[in-house]
C-alpha cells in the first residue's frame, strides 16, 4: 500500500525547546490517522512542518511521495487543512471567504460548498465576526473539504460543535475513507479520534510514543478480574502467567484479585480447571490506556 | 483578472485610502487657499527678497522658491503633509497585510492553499504598493484640479513628478516595513522600525542645513532622494532612482527571507542559541515588572509601558532639539521678527499659532512644536490609543467578557483602566519635562523652571481631555461606534478653531469653546504659567471620564 504521509527523523526545535523530536510517521493511503496527545506535545509543529509553514531542524518528509519541503505547492493542492487555532477574516462574510480560498486553489467548489454549507447548517450570508465559535468552526470545515482533497489534516477539528454536529463530522470522514481519502486528524480529545480512527499514534513531549491499531491498543488494556472460587486456590499458580500480577486474596483463599495485561485467555483457562463460582472482569477503557501513555510522571523518558 | 491575494489586499485598504485621500484632498485645497491669501501680501513678497536663506530652512522654506506656488506646496505639502499621510498609511498596511496577518495565523491558512510564499508576499506587497499608488494619484489630481482654480501655474509634469516621487518614498517604507517584519515576524516591531527610520530620514534631511554634524548623512537620507532637488520644480532626477532602486532591493530581500522563515514563531531567522538567550532574558524582564500585574490600573501601565518609553523618547528628543537650534535661530532674531509680521497671520494660525510674534522668543520657538503643534498632536494621539487599546478594542475583541468576569465591579475595572491610560500619559509629560529642564539648562534660554512645568502639565491635561472624549462616546456609543475617529475629527476641529478663530471676527466667540484655546489661547504655553482655564481641561476630562464609567455601568457589553 501506498503513503499518504512519511516522515523519518522529522525534528523541529525552537531555540533548545522541542517541538518534535525524530519523528519516524507513516500513514497509509486511505487510512484516517489519529496523532493524539496532551497540549503541547508536539501535534501542531508536526502538521505545520508538513505544510512547510515551519522548516525542519532535521530529518525529512513526505506526502504522496512528495517532499514536503520542495514540493510544498504540489502537496498543498492535494490537502485540506483546518487548523487547530482557526483564523479567518472578520470583516468577509462566510461566502465571500470561501470564494477567496477557492480562488486561491484556482478551482470552482461552489458546488460542493454549497452542499457542505447545507449539511452543517451554516449561513453563508453573515459577516464571519458575526458567527458564533461553532460556526466558525464550520466555516473552516467547509474550506478544508470544498475542493474534495486526497489527504485531509485536521487539528482539533471538532472544537466548537455542538454533538449533533460532531456526529456530522464523524460521518463525513467515514464518507471520506470510504472513497479511498486519507484523513490526518490531530487531537488530545479521545473521543473524536475513537470514532473514526483506523490507527493511532501517541505523542508525548515532543516524541512518538506508540502507533497502533485501535484494537492493538485495547489489547494492551489492563483488565482486573476478580474471581471467586468454592475452596482455597494457591496464587502462586496464576501469578506466574505471563502479564498475571496478583493484588490480593482474600476471603480464606477462596476471592483471588488479578491484573491482567493483554489477554485473559490463560488465566480462564488456568480456573476453568478449578471450582469457579463467578468470575467478575472490570475492564479498563481506552480512555484510561491513553491517560497512562500521556502519563502521570512527565519526566520519565516518553521513548522508553 | 486581478490575482486574488492583490485584489483582497486593495479592498483592505479601500477604507483607508478614501479617508486619507479626503484629508490630503482637503489639505491641499487649503494650502491653495493659503497661498493666494499670502501672494495678496505685498509686505510679505518684498520682505521675503530680503531674508537670509540658512535662517528659513528651519522652517522647511528655501526662499528662493517659496514665493511660487511650486515653492510653496513643496515646503508645506510635499516636505510635512504629504509623507507624513502617505507613510503612515503605506506602514500601517504593509504591517497589517503581512506581518499582523500572520500573528493571527492567517498566512497559515493562505499558504495551506496552493500558492508560493513568494506569491502572497508578492501580491500583498504590490496591492499596498497600488494602495498607495491611488492615495497619491487622488492627491495629484486634486493638485491638477486646483491648479487651474486658484491660479497656481504648476507645471503639469511637475505635479506628475512629485506625486511618482512621493509614491517611490511611499513604497521604499512599506518595503522597510516588511523586512523589519519578515526579519522579526512582529507587526508592532515593523511599524516602529519603518516609522522611527521615516522621522530619523525626515530630521536629518530637513535639519542638515542647520546643523553641520548632520551633512554627512544627509545624502544618505532617503527624504534628501525624494526632495532635493525638488521634483515639483525640478522634475525627476537621480534622486527618484535611487528610491525605486533601493525599494527594489528591500523587497528582493525581505521576499527571499519570507520564503525561507518559519511561519508565526517570533525572531525566526536568529540562530537557535540567540532565541535562546533571548527567552531567557524575556523571562527575567517578566520577573521583574510583575509587580504591574495587579489590578487593571496597573496591568494599563504595564500594558503601555513600552509605549510611554517611545513616545516620551520621541517628544523628549524633539524638545532637546529645539533647545539647541535655539541660540542660531536667535542670531537672526531680527531677521526672523520681520518674517513674521509679514508672514499672513493665516499661516501661522494654520500650525496653532495666533500670535507669530512670539515665535521670535525662546519660549514661543520651543513651545511651537513641542507645545502647541506636534506635541498637542502626539500626546492627544497617544492618550486616545491609550483608551482604544486599554478598552475600546479590548471590549471588541471579546477580552473585555474575561476581565469583567472577575469578582470586582464594572466601575472600578473601567476606572483603574482610565487612571492607567492617564497615569502613562504622565510618565510621557515627565519625560518631556525633564528634556526641556535640561535644555533649559543646556541652552541657556533661562525660561523658568515653574512655566516649563506648568506647560507640561497644561500640556498632560489637554491630553486627558481628548481622552476622556473618546471613552465618553465609547461608553455611550458601544464597541462598534467609530469612538476614536470622531475624537480625531472634533480634535482637529477645535485646534483649527482656535487657530481660525483669532483671525475671524465670526468665529472669535466660538473659539471658546476649543480645547485648544483653554490650553494655549494666543499665548505660547512656555511663555506663561499654570493658567485656571487648564481647571476647564482637568474638569472635562473628570467630567466626561465620569459619564463614561457611569454610562458603562449600564450597558450591555459587545462582543
Amino acid at each position: 500500500m501506498s503513503r499518504a504521509i512519511e516522515t523519518s527523523g522529522l525534528t523541529k526545535y525552537y531555540g533548545d525547546t522541542a517541538g518534535i523530536v525524530d519523528l519516524d510517521l507513516a500513514v497509509d493511503v486511505g487510512e484516517v490517522f489519529g496523532f493524539i496527545g496532551p497540549n503541547g506535545a508536539g501535534k501542531t509543529t508536526t502538521i505545520r512542518l508538513l505544510l512547510n509553514f515551519l522548516k525542519p531542524s532535521a530529518g525529512s518528509g513526505s506526502i504522496f511521495g512528495l517532499d514536503i519541503e520542495g514540493d510544498s505547492l504540489a502537496i498543498r493542492s492535494r490537502v485540506g487543512y483546518l487548523p487547530g487555532d482557526l483564523a479567518l477574516y472578520p470583516s468577509m462574510t462566510g461566502r465571500e471567504f470561501l470564494l477567496y480560498f477557492s480562488r486561491l486553489r484556482g478551482i470552482d467548489t461552489a458546488s460542493v460548498t454549497l452542499r457542505l454549507a447545507e449539511r452543517f447548517e451554516l449561513d453563508l450570508d453573515r459577516r464571519i465576526k458575526e458567527y458564533s465559535k461553532g460556526n466558525r468552526q464550520k466555516v473552516g470545515v467547509v474550506n478544508a473539504f470544498m475542493h474534495e482533497p486526497e489527504l485531509l489534516i485536521l487539528d482539533e477539528p471538532t472544537g466548537g460543535l455542538d454533538p449533533l454536529m460532531q456526529q456530522e463530522f464523524a460521518e463525513l470522514l467515514t464518507e471520506v475513507r470510504a472513497e479511498g481519502r486519507t484523513v490526518f486528524l490531530s487531537s488530545h480529545y479521545l473521543p473524536e479520534v475513537e470514532r473514526v480512527a483506523d490507527r493511532v499514534g501517541i505523542v508525548r513531549q515532543g516524541r512518538l510514543i506508540d502507533v497502533d491499531t485501535l484494537s492493538g491498543f485495547r489489547s494492551k488494556v489492563q483488565s482486573n478480574l476478580t474471581i471467586k472460587f468454592g475452596s482455597p486456590v494457591d496464587p502462586a499458580q496464576f501469578a506466574s502467567i505471563e502479564g498475571v500480577t496478583v493484588i490480593d486474596l482474600l476471603d480464606g483463599g477462596t476471592l483471588l484479585r488479578l491484573s491482567i495485561a493483554g489477554s485473559q485467555r490463560a488465566v480462564i483457562g488456568e480456573a476453568s480447571s478449578r471450582d469457579v463460582i463467578t468470575v467478575t472482569s472490570e475492564e479498563a477503557d481506552l480512555d484510561e490506556v491513553f491517560l497512562s501513555y500521556y502519563g502521570s510522571d512527565a519526566h520519565t523518558d516518553p521513548a522508553g | 483578472m486581478i490575482p486574488a491575494i492583490l485584489g483582497k489586499t486593495l479592498r483592505d485598504r479601500q477604507r483607508a485610502v478614501m479617508g486619507f485621500g479626503l484629508g490630503i484632498v482637503a489639505l491641499s485645497v487649503w494650502l491653495g487657499v493659503m497661498f493666494t491669501v499670502m501672494r495678496e501680501s505685498d509686505d510679505f513678497t518684498e520682505f521675503m527678497n530680503n531674508l537670509p536663506a540658512g535662517l528659513l530652512s528651519a522652517f522647511g522654506i528655501d526662499s528662493a522658491t517659496f514665493l511660487s506656488a511650486a515653492g510653496f506646496l513643496s515646503s508645506y505639502l510635499f516636505t510635512l503633509f504629504a509623507p507624513l499621510f502617505v507613510l503612515f498609511f503605506v506602514i500601517n498596511a504593509a504591517a497589517n497585510e503581512v506581518m499582523a496577518e500572520e500573528r493571527d495565523g492567517l498566512l497559515d491558512m493562505l499558504l495551506s492553499s496552493p500558492v508560493s510564499r513568494t506569491r502572497v508576499f508578492l501580491e500583498k506587497t504590490g496591492g499596498v504598493a497600488l494602495a498607495a499608488l491611488v492615495l497619491v494619484a487622488v492627491l495629484t489630481v486634486a493638485l491638477l484640479v486646483v491648479n487651474p482654480i486658484f491660479d497656481l501655474s504648476l507645471s503639469v509634469t511637475g505635479v506628475l513628478a512629485a506625486g511618482l516621487s512621493l509614491w517611490l518614498l511611499g513604497v521604499l517604507f512599506a518595503a522597510l516595513t516588511l523586512v523589519a517584519g519578515t526579519f522579526t515576524g512582529r507587526s508592532v516591531v515593523a511599524g516602529g522600525v519603518a516609522g522611527s527610520a521615516a522621522f530619523l530620514a525626515w530630521f536629518v534631511s530637513g535639519f542638515s542645513d542647520l546643523y553641520a554634524p548632520l551633512e554627512t548623512f544627509d545624502k544618505a537620507s532617503p527624504f534628501t532622494w525624494y526632495q532635493e532637488p525638488h521634483p515639483l520644480t525640478d522634475g525627476v532626477g537621480a534622486g527618484q532612482v535611487w528610491l525605486a532602486v533601493t525599494a527594489a532591493g528591500l523587497i528582493a530581500a525581505a521576499t527571499l527571507m519570507f520564503r525561507r522563515r518559519d511561519l508565526s514563531t517570533e525572531r525566526a531567522l536568529l540562530p537557535a542559541t540567540r532565541i535562546t538567550r533571548l527567552a531567557r532574558k524575556r523571562k527575567g524582564r517578566s520577573v521583574r515588572a510583575a509587580w504591574l500585574l495587579t489590578g487593571s490600573f496597573r496591568k494599563t501601565i504595564w500594558d503601555r509601558r513600552r509605549s510611554v518609553w517611545g513616545w516620551g523618547g520621541g517628544l523628549g528628543l524633539l524638545t532637546l532639539v529645539m533647545f539647541s537650534v535655539w541660540p542660531s535661530m536667535a542670531e537672526d532674531a531680527e531677521a526672523l521678527a520681520g518674517l513674521i509680521t509679514s508672514l499672513p497671520r493665516e499661516v501661522f494660525a494654520m500650525f496653532g499659532m495666533s500670535d507669530p510674534a512670539a515665535i521670535v522668543t525662546p519660549a514661543g520657538f520651543v513651545s511651537s512644536r513641542t507645545y502647541q503643534a506636534i506635541g498637542p498632536i502626539l500626546i492627544i494621539m497617544f492618550v486616545v490609543r491609550g483608551v482604544s487599546m486599554a478598552m475600546v478594542k479590548e471590549e471588541s475583541d471579546g477580552a473585555f467578557d474575561l476581565a469583567l468576569s472577575i469578582p470586582a465591579s464594572r466601575k472600578s475595572v473601567i476606572a483603574g483602566k482610565a487612571l492607567g491610560v492617564a497615569f502613562s500619559t504622565g510618565l510621557v509629560i515627565v519625560i518631556i519635562t525633564v528634556a526641556a529642564l535640561v535644555g533649559n539648562f543646556a541652552w541657556e534660554t533661562e525660561l523658568g523652571a515653574e512655566r516649563i512645568l506648568a506647560a507640561g502639565a497644561g500640556l498632560g491635561l489637554l491630553g486627558l481631555f481628548f481622552g476622556g472624549l473618546t471613552l465618553a462616546i465609547w461608553a455611550l456609543g458601544g464597541a462598534s461606534f467609530p469612538a476614536v475617529r470622531i475624537t480625531a475629527v472634533l480634535a482637529m476641529a477645535t485646534f483649527l478653531l482656535n487657530g481660525l478663530g483669532s483671525l475671524s471676527e465670526a468665529l472669535e466667540t466660538a473659539r471658546v469653546i476649543s480645547p485648544f484655546y483653554w490650553y494655549f489661547g494666543d499665548t505660547p504655553p512656555l511663555a506663561k504659567g499654570f493658567e485656571p482655564t487648564y481647571f476647564l481641561l482637568l474638569a472635562g476630562a473628570l467630567v466626561m471620564g465620569w459619564v463614561a464609567i457611569s454610562r458603562f455601568d449600564r450597558r450591555d457589553i459587545a462582543t
